[in-house]
């Protein structure tokens, strides 16, 4: 019998810290199917309000629901996930490492690159291991295009225009996301995060060139352009609350383009130089099993979530890597942070004259003047 | 200058938001964007304006949230079934709170088919519309209909056609169809495509809240030029940069039975939109997108790359028109705003070449001339 299979006998302990909509709507369902597997027990949920309390306690009987972090203490070797608003991710990753835990942070990592610096150097600390939720890293298309981009199918990569937007429907319970004061940013912290992280995976570490967002002051950016220059790739990053761009990334490369869609996992498309597309077969597979290799394909979404548990119990047990550690998670919110400090005022030419002259004039960052 | 307050139901919404926008460019209107949830918050977020939030279910959480305005307009849309039922609690709210004008924002969809030229701006909506959004809306402008003149709080109800400009599913989805040269016209595109851009119809509504007329009552409101589709078309197609042969002509016939003609169908259906509001209030996000794997169908078919400009696949691709889109290729006559302007005076239109340069301007920020 394998050694892991043998140290199975008892599922890994787990906590939760921070039981809003993150948790119902992404962790939850994940949770309940490790616990069924016998691959994880969640023992304690940690939440300030006593309504979305009392929702976990019923998903989680067994598990203790309190308001403040002190039950952690017999997590050691256990593992935290963190589901909490970003600005107090340091102070509850360091309360679970302190405790022994490791930690899955949804992400971003950090509401500011001091903070997520601040995460790396905790689980350095107390060596414990520190992963962000970055679940687009298990899409097929997004692992395929990168495994083309790697062997040089399309040659040498130029350029990439990449665009996400829509109606948000995330099912905030404040207005906080959307005030900079606040939250930080707009709809380029928010989708950032998710397409930054996978840029930077395919393309290598980027520096912005310019930002131009049309946030005004204390707002926060609906519909926001970056441009990036990853050790020569240029990208232009278009990414929106309030409206819905060609949504999907255009790659083009010096024998041919790549395109994929927002949003599905296996869609991938290639076009040869001079010709037209044709859809790629997309492979990717996962652990789907904390002791045996079994592996699978998501299917949705939401299958990502099991998949990066999985692994993040594999990493524990096995010593295997994490999905993305915090080093990684941490290079978006980098950008981003570079991408503020920079910003100026979008280009809005579809607006009338007063429009644009007002937009320019109450621009966010004064420093753009 | 005495400047106007109007509270906006649906502030977060598509014409509601761009209207806040527009009104921070005025001194004479000051506008609150009334919300339901936090999330609708989204859209406005960059203008950092403070907004009121509602139980719209409510009429006293409603008259809270229209005290102090002078004005209160409905924009939403969300719920079909609830248009009526909608209005009857803004309605109350609006009087106990004091506010003297109630804007309704209707539809041109409410007469069903425009071809009879006795159609006018008083008209009776179409009582047995097969378009169970423009049935529910009707329903909603026949109550309100029934109020008029019993106080002093006027109502004027607004019924624009089809709302265009950036950001508008009337400019995405042509673009789209160019790019993937899926762009059908039938009736050969001469029907008469009934535009309002989206800041005509916003300063439409500065018009009435700035009027002294003390008029209550329906009208029609569109841009002033007459556009067929092929035209409207033809302009995005050249704004986009793709040859014009990307817009495929077919002749009126009739609409043939599909998957999404089905859909469309199952959806005007009472039974058929409860359940469908059903299954997306209560299945969950996963179980959703679940279904959506094993029926594709359902997600809309496989997403497609556009096309190069030189590519073509005319004629490989089927002929798809759904009742919605056949209705409006055949539309005939052009809907005319002269009693909205011999009421509340004519304002200041932008006209469609301006308007569509604009809207070309954001298409191309937007990534779809990347192709």
């Amino acid at each position: 019998m394998p050694i892991t299979e043998f140290l199975m006998d008892s599922p890994i302990k787990i906590a939760v810290i921070g039981c809003g909509a993150a948790f119902e709507n992404l962790y939850l369902k994940p949770l309940r199917r490790l616990e069924r597997r016998g691959w994880g027990k969640v023992t304690v949920m940690i939440e300030p309000n006593p309504q979305r309390r009392e929702v976990a306690q019923k998903k989680f009987p067994s598990a203790r629901a309190v308001a403040d972090g002190g039950m952690l203490s017999d997590l050691n070797s256990g593992l935290t996930i963190i589901t909490s608003p970003p600005p107090l991710h340091l102070e509850h990753t360091e309360q679970a490492m302190r405790a022994g835990s490791h930690v899955l942070c949804e992400k971003p990592i950090a509401h500011s690159v001091a903070a997520g610096r601040a995460m790396i150097a905790v689980s350095d600390k107390y060596k414990r291991l520190l992963a962000i939720g970055q679940t687009r890293r298990f899409y097929p298309c997004l692992v395929t295009a990168k495994q083309w981009i790697q062997t040089g199918r399309i040659g040498r990569v130029f350029s990439y225009g990449y665009h996400e937007g829509g109606a948000y429907l995330w099912p905030v319970a404040s207005d906080a996301p959307f005030r900079r004061s606040k939250s930080g940013g707009g709809a380029l912290l928010d989708k950032g995060v998710h397409a930054l992280d996978f840029l930077c995976w395919m393309f290598g570490g980027a520096e912005v060139v310019t930002h131009h967002d049309d946030s005004w002051e204390g707002g926060t950016e609906c519909a926001s352009e970056t441009l990036l220059d990853h050790s020569g790739v240029k990208g232009r990053l278009v990414l929106a609350w309030d409206q819905e761009p060609a949504n999907g990334c255009l790659i083009k490369g010096e024998t041919g383009d790549l395109w994929f869609p927002t949003g599905p996992l296996h869609d991938l498309f290639h076009r040869p130089k001079g010709k037209t597309w044709d859809r790629v077969e997309t492979r990717a597979e996962f652990h789907a099993d904390v002791t045996r290799d079994n592996r699978k394909a998501p299917r949705v979404y939401y299958d990502c979530f099991d998949l990066q548990l999985i692994q993040m119990l594999r990493a524990i047990r096995n010593q295997e890597a994490v999905p993305v550690d915090g080093r990684e998670g941490l290079i978006p919110i980098e950008i981003i942070e570079a991408a503020y400090e920079c910003a100026e005022p979008l280009h809005q030419p579809w607006l009338p004259n007063a429009e644009q002259k007002l937009a320019h004039d109450r621009h966010w960052n004064k420093r753009a003047d | 200058m005495t400047v106007k307050r109007i509270g906006i139901v649906g502030g977060g919404g598509f014409f509601g938001a761009r209207l806040v926008e527009m009104a921070q460019a005025r001194e004479d209107v000051e506008t609150i964007p009334v919300l339901r949830s936090f999330r609708s918050l989204a859209r406005i977020s960059k203008l950092n304006v403070p907004v009121r939030r509602a139980n719209t279910q409510d009429i006293a959480s409603l008259t809270e949230a229209f005290a102090g305005c002078d004005a209160v307009l409905n924009t939403t849309t969300g719920d079909w079934l609830g248009a009526q039922p909608d209005v009857e609690r803004f309605l109350p709210a609006a009087r106990q709170a004091g506010v003297r004008l109630f804007i309704h924002m209707s539809s041109a969809a409410v007469f069903g088919s425009v071809e009879n030229s006795a159609i006018n701006d008083d008209s009776k909506p179409d009582g047995a519309n097969w378009f169970l959004y423009a049935a529910e809306k009707g329903r909603a402008d026949e109550f309100l209909r029934a109020q008029m003149g019993k106080d002093s709080l006027r109502i004027v109800v607004l019924r624009p056609c089809l709302i265009w400009g950036p950001r508008s599913s009337w400019v995405t989805r042509p673009a789209n169809e160019l790019l993937m040269d899926r762009a059908w016209l039938t009736n050969n595109g001469e029907g008469i495509c009934n535009l309002c851009h989206i800041d005509n119809l916003a300063r439409y509504v500065f018009q009435v809240v700035k009027s002294t007329s003390q008029q209550s009552g329906f009208y029609n409101v569109a841009d002033t030029e007459t556009i067929t589709w092929l035209q409207y078309y033809e302009s995005l197609a050249a704004g986009l940069g793709l040859p014009l042969d990307r817009v495929h002509l077919s002749p009126s016939q009739p609409v043939r039975l599909s998957p999404a003609v089905a859909a469309e169908w199952f959806k005007s259906q009472r039974l058929g939109y409860y359940f469908a509001r059903w299954l997306i209030n209560r299945w969950s996000a996963e179980n959703k997108s679940l279904l959506k794997w094993h029926l594709p169908a359902l997600a809309g078919g496989d997403a497609a790359p556009p096309l190069n400009p030189s590519d073509s696949l005319a004629g490989q691709l089927p002929r798809k028109f759904t009742r919605e889109t056949w209705s409006a290729h055949h539309t005939h006559r052009k809907l005319s705003s002269d009693n909205f302007w011999r009421d509340f005076g004519r304002p200041q239109l932008t006209p469609f070449e301006e308007s569509m340069r604009g809207t070309i301007a954001w298409l191309r920020f937007a990534g779809y001339a990347d192709y």
